[in-house]
């Protein structure tokens, strides 16, 4: 299929705006905590289910019913009453009973025709270690590192601390958590290529403005927001069913920002239908349905972010502006998301400034076909608007995805790249996924 | 006229004895269950009775509260206001018992194995129990104004035994869960069943 009228193409996929499938930051340290199946808070991991969702906002909290599910004692700290003791005592808290760690590896088969030198290539495992929990009702972590992935070993990817519910003497539940450390940043859906469906990345996430296409390896100057940010950000509930997260950061961690601007973000999202981001829901969601993701909603939310960096070869600062939106619904076992990113970057060009302007968009759509079988089809274009020097053309590409889990924890997944402009371009990859 | 007296405090006597049991004023029970939300089970729900009419004596045999296995034993304890309660040490380290409570700011000092000390509560409250040698150990006695009370088991049940005819307050205390009271009515001989839910 191809699109030829790309303005057709936006418009009709403008109004999906993806939100709630977001970061799957569930791990199997969560399956040890509750004993309980992965299956509870994902679908094919790493996709999360609307009370995987929840999860993730509550702290990492069962939402309503945290004590009665955790099968593993915490360790107290202290006492609960010891809180009516403070000052003159140290405010009780605990840590995990268990080990708060997992792991994720990931390899696979790649076939790249395009690739003459090694068309074809078993890839280089990734192994990623995670952890994350809760330290009181108050205060959840969540950290990940990159162990082994080719020549980038020990790569810190996250680490951060949720304070959750602060202020609930004078605010309402859920309003206010306050999250400190290198993270990403709460905005959208297709932040980290680790909590994709597809072995592709977004493209929102990898398009190199400076190369007019999805992948520049080693090239800094990505489109996409920040990756991970070292900073804070406020996050929570207006209502049960609206979403703010506001932050201030350092910039692109992985770059290593040390201007004196700092990246400022913010982000609301809407919810209707379907479980509300608290985990609480009217009636019976899930109708007749065995299937824990298979509610009607639809969720829209929109973003900004504002990035001052220093060009380190020009030593000057520039301004990278982005503004966007996403759109989720679920539709019993279809799961539609779509997103999109405008903005402008400044850079410099034999020594001159210059303005990118970009527009990238996305649109995705997931089919449960068992709840051990997803079918991904995702549709991508970045389209070069107004550019000072220098002109790329649009691209475009499709990605189709079939990823089926052998257990809850170990999944299968065949891929495949389609470039309308590039139709001998032929590609493959088939992975194998899993997590303990 | 004393040979008439004496016959009327032995008739007096006599009918008192062979009084049918069944004529005797008939105790009234309330009885339900707790369903609890928020918290691993139902137990330690204090379910207890306000403005019952009377004085109450506090009971002479003074109810137990050890220290064994780094753990205090009950961890909830409802006691009639005036009630002395026993805190033995019977384990092998040494241990402490305190109190920030306003109903009863405590503290018994640090003693070993097998000293038993005591307290008197004497004013109506929470009184939450602490050991500043081990942080986690806590405790709670609930000092009630009369002693229509009771304690849920693991299953939420509970049950109040005697309560006099009238019409009351019943509330509910536990240490994580809102409070919440009905209004109920009791009549002579009668099982009043009462649920309620509670949550965080």
């Amino acid at each position: 299929m191809k699109i030829e009228n790309k303005s057709v193409g936006i418009i009709i996929w403008i109004i999906l705006m993806v939100f709630a499938v977001e970061s799957a930051e569930a791990i199997p340290a969560f399956a040890r905590k509750y004993k309980t199946s992965c299956a509870t808070c994902h679908m094919v991991f790493p996709r999360l289910t609307p009370f995987g969702e929840a999860y993730r906002i509550n702290g990492y909290r069962m939402p309503e019913i945290e004590e009665e599910s955790v099968k593993e004692e915490p360790i107290s700290m202290g006492a609960e009453a010891y809180k009516e003791v403070w000052p003159n005592a140290i405010w009780p808290g605990n840590i995990p009973g268990t080990s708060p760690v997992a792991f994720r590896i990931n390899y696979g088969f790649s076939y790249d025709k395009t690739n003459t030198k090694t068309p074809s290539k078993f890839t280089i495992p990734a192994i990623q270690l995670f952890m994350g929990g809760t330290f009181s009702d108050k205060i959840s972590f969540f950290g990940s590192v990159l162990l082994v992935k080719g020549h980038n070993t020990n790569a810190l990817q996250m680490v951060s601390m949720v304070f959750n519910d602060m202020f609930s003497k004078y605010l309402p539940e859920h309003a206010f958590n306050l999250r400190i450390g290198q993270f990403v940043p709460d905005l959208t859906t297709y932040k980290n290529k680790h909590r994709s469906l597809t072995h592709t990345p977004y493209a929102l996430n990898t398009y190199v403005p400076a190369m007019g296409s999805y992948w520049a390896p080693g090239s800094h100057q990505r489109f996409g927001i920040a990756g991970q940010v070292i900073g804070m950000e406020a996050s929570g509930l207006l209502t049960k069913r609206l979403r703010y997260a506001i932050g201030l950061s350092n910039g692109n961690a992985l770059l290593g920002e040390d201007n004196k601007g700092k990246d400022v973000f913010g982000k609301v999202a809407y919810k209707s239908g379907g479980m509300a981001f608290d985990g609480s829901s009217v009636g019976d969601i899930f109708g007749a349905s065995a299937d824990n993701w298979s509610e009607k909603s639809i969720t829209i939310a929109a973003f900004a972010y504002y990035s001052s960096r220093l060009d380190k070869d020009n030593a000057k600062d520039i301004v990278l502006q982005r503004f966007g939106g996403d759109v989720n619904i679920f539709f019993r076992d279809l799961n539609v998301i779509g997103g999109f990113i405008t903005g402008t970057d400044q850079d410099y060009f034999n020594r001159e400034m210059i303005n990118r302007k970009y527009d990238v968009f996305f649109l995705e759509t997931n089919y449960m076909i068992y709840p051990w079988l997803a079918g991904v089809f995702r549709f991508e274009q970045a389209n070069p608007k107004d550019i000072d020097s220098e002109s790329f053309d649009s691209v475009s590409r499709y990605i189709i995805n079939i990823s089926a889990l052998y257990t809850a924890n170990v999944k299968f997944s065949i891929e495949t790249r389609i470039n309308p402009d590039i139709p001998e371009e032929k590609n493959l990859f088939i992975g194998l996924d899993y997590a303990f | 006229m004393r040979i008439r007296k004496i016959l009327i405090i032995l008739f007096l006597i006599i009918t008192n004895a062979i009084i049918p049991e069944s004529m005797a004023k008939a105790e009234s029970t309330i009885s339900g269950i707790i369903k609890a939300r928020g918290v691993r089970d139902a137990r330690n729900v204090v379910v207890y009775l306000e403005n019952v009419e009377g004085v109450f004596k506090p009971p002479e045999e003074k109810p137990v509260i050890g220290q064994k296995n780094l753990i205090f034993n009950p961890h909830v304890l409802p006691v009639l206001v005036g009630t002395t309660v026993k805190f033995p040490n019977n384990d092998n380290v040494k241990h402490n018992v305190f109190s920030p409570s306003k109903a009863k700011k405590l503290n018994l000092g640090t003693y070993g194995s097998g000293i038993v000390r005591e307290v008197t509560f004497d004013k109506l409250g929470k009184v939450s129990l602490l050991c500043n040698v081990h942080a986690e150990m806590s405790a709670f006695v609930v000092v009630l104004e009369n002693p229509f009370f009771a304690l849920t088991d693991t299953d939420g049940k509970f049950t109040i035994l005697g309560v006099p005819p009238g019409t009351y307050t019943i509330k509910t205390w536990h240490e994580k869960l809102k409070e919440k009271k009905q209004e109920v009515v009791v009549k002579e001989g009668e099982t009043v069943t009462l649920n309620f839910n509670l949550s965080r």
